[in-house]
């Protein structure tokens, strides 16, 4: 139980870090961040990885815009999708599977903020 | 070939997907006559589930089948998750009868000072009203991302003003009936009326509360804002551009 507790507190550290470095990168383009036009930043990362998500089939991006662009849970995501919640599950794996492969290929930047 | 994707890959991708900012909302009031779209004065455009289709629309997402009918329930503004419409076991219109400010179930109740030393961003305040003074609590919340609430009381100590400054999607609104799309500082905003539900995201994941309406959430510095009061969208946006 210690273990798993430290683990999730890891965890959420780690993403800490990564959304501190996130922010300060807004900061110092805050245009992208409020919205005008992603230039850079947070904003220009996300705009890369849209970017990589329309590469993928029509499936791979329906699951990954639903659990991560709109970030529903895997079962709100299976009942937009009409499919049960193991489809949704299977469907992300592969998805993401796919979605690493190209961003591993195409966006370097993308895959240094996703790979460090 | 198959790649194996580590879990913090994944999450690290959704922090970043969060951040993604949608394309403008093209003016729908000229060209669709829906019951929930009315047109407000200026550049506030009403909002109805046609936004959200058409926006969606415009990012090739409804391309997939399947996913129409569905899709168009959902809308993303800053950290904030919107659901438009979805249907209720209960009817939360009847539910609550009085527009009061949500006095949040989360727990890390805690002092201003010491909210501003652990966020990892400028805690901005209202300096309109001229009498609000400061906030009689403050909670702060850290998981994924930070969240700092301010609550402001009226007389005889019912919640007048409460602020929400979200860094992570920690907040859905459910139910929601009414969007209406205004500017704060210029920048794209939401006006949210109408008897809703709110999901915050605490210890108790998923805890549920009814919330009477008259919201409005805009983005600022990267933090996602969401005042809830009893005033009306006018008087909401002038507090929202008061904060310093």
């Amino acid at each position: 139980m210690r273990i798993t507790a430290n683990h999730a507190r890891n965890q959420r550290r780690s993403l800490g870090r990564f959304w501190a470095r996130l922010q300060r990168m807004a900061r110092q383009d805050p245009d992208a961040v409020q919205g005008s036009r992603p230039s850079g930043g947070t904003a220009g990362l996300a705009e890369t990885l849209w970017q990589a998500v329309r590469r993928l089939g029509s499936e791979d991006q329906e699951v990954i815009y639903l659990r991560y662009f709109l970030g529903l849970s895997e079962a709100e995501a299976a009942e937009v999708m009409h499919v049960p919640v193991g489809t949704v599950k299977s469907r992300l794996h592969r998805g993401l599977d796919r979605m690493r492969q190209v961003v591993a290929r195409d966006y370097p930047s993308l895959r240094e903020a996703l790979d460090e | 070939m198959s790649v194996t994707v580590p879990p913090r890959w994944e999450e690290r991708l959704a922090v970043v997907a969060a951040a993604f900012t949608y394309p403008a909302t093209p003016d729908l009031s000229a060209r669709l006559s829906l019951p929930s779209a009315r047109v407000r004065s200026g550049s506030r455009l009403a909002w109805s589930y046609a936004a959200a289709l058409l926006a969606l629309l415009a990012m090739g997402v409804l391309a997939v089948p399947e996913a129409r009918a569905g899709v168009i329930e959902f809308l993303r503004f800053g950290a904030i998750r919107l659901i438009l419409g979805a249907s209720t076991a209960t009817p939360v219109a009847t539910r609550i009868p009085v527009l009061t400010p949500t006095v949040p179930p989360l727990s890390g109740r805690t002092s201003l000072e010491d909210a501003r030393t652990s966020a990892r961003f400028p805690i901005l305040l209202p300096t309109y009203p001229a009498d609000l003074g400061p906030p009689d609590e403050v909670y702060f919340q850290e998981f994924a991302g930070q969240v700092v609430v301010t609550v402001w009381h009226a007389d005889g100590g019912v919640p007048r003003l409460a602020l929400y400054h979200i860094t992570e999607r920690n907040f859905g609104l459910k139910a929601v009936e009414i969007v209406e799309q205004t500017t704060v500082n210029g920048l794209r905003a939401l006006w949210v009326r109408g008897p809703h539900l709110v999901q915050f995201q605490d210890l108790r994941m998923g805890e549920i509360q009814l919330v009477a309406g008259n919201v409005l959430i805009w983005t600022q510095g990267g933090v996602t804002y969401r005042l809830e009061s009893q005033v009306s969208l006018d008087e909401a946006v002038r507090i929202a551009e008061s904060l310093r």
